[in-house]
């Protein structure tokens, strides 16, 4: 056990304070200590000690464990090749059973280290030095070395790959900068000070691969450190992977983890329908990524256990701010003060949500400032509008249609402009097209994935390069020089109550001159039959929560 | 009952006296309309709808809302309802004496959106099939009257067009110049007019042996004066009938365009718009959407068959 205090980053000093006097919350505490290295035992056991709260423990008491059984699961399965060329969230499903990452981010939105002991940044954040669990080993035999690593992460950052994940390290770390210390520890020397190293480690597109992988992670030849091992996978149709023995990591009841004997996903095509009919007839246990129509459906069924996990993720209308009328800001108030926020939740996401404050930071986020309602007000709206000389205002907005609660949201936000004389008109088309002109469309409400942060979120789409043009996915062009300022404080602050500070400013900043609108956060669902145990959400929809999950026997 | 080529000929009328009184002809009209019993129910449904979408609000007897777009609200009549008036806190609602057909996602009186469709729907089909009768019709006219390279040209390009399916060839078109009523009506037309071209092609051919057309052709009449004139009042008959049945698919392809998302943008109530947002929610217990503008679709649709037949029955008979 590594209690020991000292050897932790003073902001994790500072934080416990906090803790203690209780301005940060235990979760936001656990998750800052962990960003900054400090594993989720220790952080928990420090979050624990003097607190009146018992901890909640994490999994079900061993003697309840019952060991064997297959999981069941609708889903999609797609063409893969390459684990670092996985492109959906999805295509790494199956193989990060097999395939296992550094870090590990959980259910709550902490990051942990996984296939790492430890993760320790030098103060000013440019030297990283990352150190490997002892006992790791593959399915062939060999124990898990600096080695191996180094070879995964050149994997990533070599553009002959294609990995998404070479973008996250872009500007900051190049294979030269990955330098073996000793078997068990390497160093990431970074260009650039960068905070988020812990969390990009999840990224489900960079997983620590053997040196001899074969390019087809198909081909069920590749060794792996997870507990896991490829049995099929038929494109299109089913993929099936079975327990490995000798894992290295123990479960609840001293034997080697996993407590399933296998993990099956059953393709049911873009037809996610055609999966909640297989969870209903008992053909599966679960079903992956609820869409929101869909856990309607199956919310009340006594048979069915349906996760709600909050997440950053949204639908972010947004202006582009280098078109007229979008240049005055007094025009996009308008626009926003047109939205009822609630009845755009409960219109277009069946009030499962939470609401948002037309800033891109969620309340999911853990350093989100809390902010004040903004009511719907057409009569500011109008008024606005009469001193910008744009009474009469009328304006596309571009909607795919597969998004049925993007359309939902811009109906509604139609029906509720007309009170203040705006006409807003929805220009529609597939979605395929609509990604075709996101960064493009004047007006257009586009879809954002979460993002652990708020940090992380806002500088790709809100601030200018080093050269002064927007960067690529700001889609809206906005650039303010005090928001980035202060965002770029914000980036380099580690102590979360100063962060949220700043955050207050840039929330608020947002809000009040930003080109965005957005009304709500929408959370993920994830659903199980009820006897699987030991399984829960995921906010970036990570299928990870089932290496600890087991089947209860039916008591027939 | 789809008319085929053959009894289309079959049906073809010797040629009428030259009557110029037009009270007659509508009231053999009618009298055919009304001496059957199939065409009867037929009128009805389809009666049905037309005096829904006449009365559905005031908007047709205002002059004012004509062209007004957005800044005219029109007073709801049959309707109750404006379609896009959002009932906040009654989402997906079942039928209710305030709400007869229930209520949508966003709490729109689903009565109020079918009403509303009924207008699109009975404005945009029609339409669509009456430009496609006119461009098919000339064009199969042309083609039979001359005949040779002018017909075998005319007849492989329509031929050409006609091999693609249809639901293919709207999604192409759409995709291609974007959902609006003017682009479903040039889609529907492009895919239904090969289709009366041929009708209309073989009809001419008949007719054109026949001895009033020689007759004019000594007098000296222009060829389009015996196209018109001589030729397509007598070929009247099966077009009329193969109309009908157009309007039905026409229907039929609005839904259809609706229910793959190339229909009319929304918020816009047309029928198939309706299925195909409402289909989300059957999953979750809410079949209303769906149902209803279904049950429209299918009454329209059979009114306006039931309607065909009864036509060719009669006139069959009057021969």
């Amino acid at each position: 056990m590594r209690y020991a205090e000292e050897g932790l980053h003073p902001m994790v000093q500072k934080a416990r304070e906090s803790l203690y006097e209780g301005r940060v919350s235990r979760r936001e505490f656990i998750r800052l200590a962990c960003l900054l290295g400090t594993s989720y035992g220790a952080a928990r056991f420090l979050a624990a000690c003097g607190a009146p709260t018992a901890t909640t423990g994490g999994g079900a008491a061993a003697e309840e464990i019952v060991r064997g059984g297959t999981l069941r699961c609708a889903s999609q399965v797609p063409a893969v090749d390459h684990p670092m060329r996985f492109s959906w969230i999805y295509d790494a499903n199956v193989f990060r059973h097999i395939f296992e990452y550094l870090n590990w981010y959980d259910e709550q939105g902490v990051t942990h280290p996984y296939l790492l002991e430890s993760y320790v940044p030098n103060d000013d954040l440019t030297v990283w030095t990352l150190n490997l669990k002892q006992n790791v080993t593959w399915s062939n035999g060999d124990a898990l070395e600096a080695e191996h690593v180094k070879w995964s992460i050149g994997q990533w950052l070599d553009p002959d790959v294609g990995s998404s994940t070479l973008g996250l390290w872009e500007g900051f770390l190049t294979s030269d900068g990955v330098e073996v210390v000793d078997a068990h520890t390497i160093k990431m020397n970074m260009d650039a000070p960068i905070l988020a190293v812990a969390e990009q480690l999840t990224h489900y597109a960079a997983p620590i691969l053997h040196p001899t992988f074969d390019g087809d992670c198909t081909s069920g030849n590749n060794p792996g450190t997870g507990y896991m091992t490829l049995d099929e996978y038929i494109e299109g149709e089913k993929a099936r992977i079975v327990k490995r023995d000798d894992y290295w990591d123990m479960g609840a009841d001293g034997k080697p983890l996993p407590y399933l004997d296998a993990m099956e996903w059953y393709s049911h095509g873009d037809d996610q329908a055609a999966g909640v009919a297989m969870l209903k007839s008992g053909q599966v246990e679960s079903i992956y990524d609820v869409n929101i129509d869909n856990f309607l459906a199956i919310k009340d069924d006594a048979n069915l256990r349906v996760i709600k996990t909050p997440t950053s993720s949204t639908r972010v209308g947004r202006f582009r701010v280098d078109l007229d009328p979008w240049t005055d800001n007094r025009v996009r108030m308008a626009v926003k003060k047109c939205q009822d926020r609630q009845k755009i939740l409960d219109n277009s996401y069946f009030g499962q949500g939470d609401i948002g404050f037309d800033t891109h930071a969620a309340p999911s986020h853990p350093e989100f400032a809390p902010m004040d309602d903004i009511p719907y007000d057409p009569e500011g709206a109008k008024a606005l509008l009469e001193e910008a000389g744009m009474s009469d205002l009328s304006f596309d907005i571009a909607v795919g249609t597969g998004w049925s609660d993007i359309v939902a949201f811009a109906e509604t936000l139609q029906e509720d402009a007309k009170a203040a004389g705006i006409s807003v008109t929805l220009d529609t088309m597939p979605n395929s097209a609509y990604w075709d002109v996101w960064t493009e469309a004047a007006v257009g409400i586009t879809t954002w994935a979460n993002r652990p942060l708020a940090v992380m979120v806002l500088p790709l789409a809100y601030i200018a390069d080093s050269e002064g043009n927007p960067v690529p996915w700001n889609e809206s062009r906005w650039v303010d020089d005090e928001f980035s300022a202060l965002l770029k404080t914000a980036q380099g602050t580690f102590d979360l109550e100063a962060r949220r500070a700043i955050m207050k400013d840039i929330q608020r900043i947002q809000s009040e001159r930003g080109s965005v609108f957005i009304p709500f956060f929408k959370p993920v669902f994830r659903a199980y039959t009820n006897n699987v145990r030991g399984a829960s959400g995921h906010p970036q929809n990570y299928n990870t929560e089932w290496r600890e999950a087991w089947i209860e026997p039916s008591s027939e | 009952m789809v008319v085929s080529e053959n009894t289309a000929v079959s049906t073809v009328q010797a040629p009428t006296e030259q009557t110029p009184e037009r009270n007659s002809a509508f009231r053999d009209g009618l009298n055919i309309l009304l001496g059957s019993k199939v065409a009867v129910v037929g009128l009805c449904l389809v009666g049905f709808w037309l005096i829904v979408a006449v009365f559905a609000d005031n908007c047709l007897f205002t002059p004012t809302c004509w062209f007004a777009g957005d800044d005219y609200e029109p007073t709801p009549w049959l309707a109750r309802y404006s379609p896009y008036k959002q009932f906040s806190g009654e989402n997906l609602a079942g039928p209710s004496a305030k709400h007869w057909l229930g209520t949508d996602k966003l709490g729109r009186d689903l009565w109020a959106r079918l009403a509303q469709g009924s207008r699109i729907i009975l404005t945009v089909a029609p339409l669509a099939t009456l430009i496609a009768l006119i461009i098919g019709g000339g064009m199969g006219l042309v083609a039979g009257y001359y005949g040779g390279m002018i017909d075998e040209v005319t007849m492989r390009v329509l031929d050409g067009v006609m091999a693609f399916p249809h639901i293919l060839l709207y999604m192409v078109i759409i995709a291609a110049v974007g959902p609006s009523a003017t682009n479903i009506v040039l889609a529907i037309t492009i895919a239904g007019a090969p289709g009366i071209a041929r009708l209309v092609r073989s009809l001419t051919l008949d007719i054109k042996t026949r001895d009033y057309v020689a007759a004019a052709q000594t007098r000296g009449e222009h060829p389009a004066y015996i196209m018109l004139m001589e030729i397509l009042p007598n070929a009247r008959g099966p077009i009329i009938i193969d109309a009908m049945l157009r309007i039905g698919y026409s229907v039929f392809a609005i839904g259809t365009l609706g229910y793959l998302g190339l229909g009319l943008p929304p918020p816009s109530p047309d029928w198939g718009s309706i299925v195909s947002s409402g289909r989300r929610l059957i999953m979750m217990g809410h079949i209303w959407d769906s149902l209803w503008a279904c049950l429209a679709i299918a009454m329209l649709v059979v009114g306006l068959n039931l309607l065909a037949d009864g036509i060719a029955e009669e006139t069959q008979r009057y021969r």
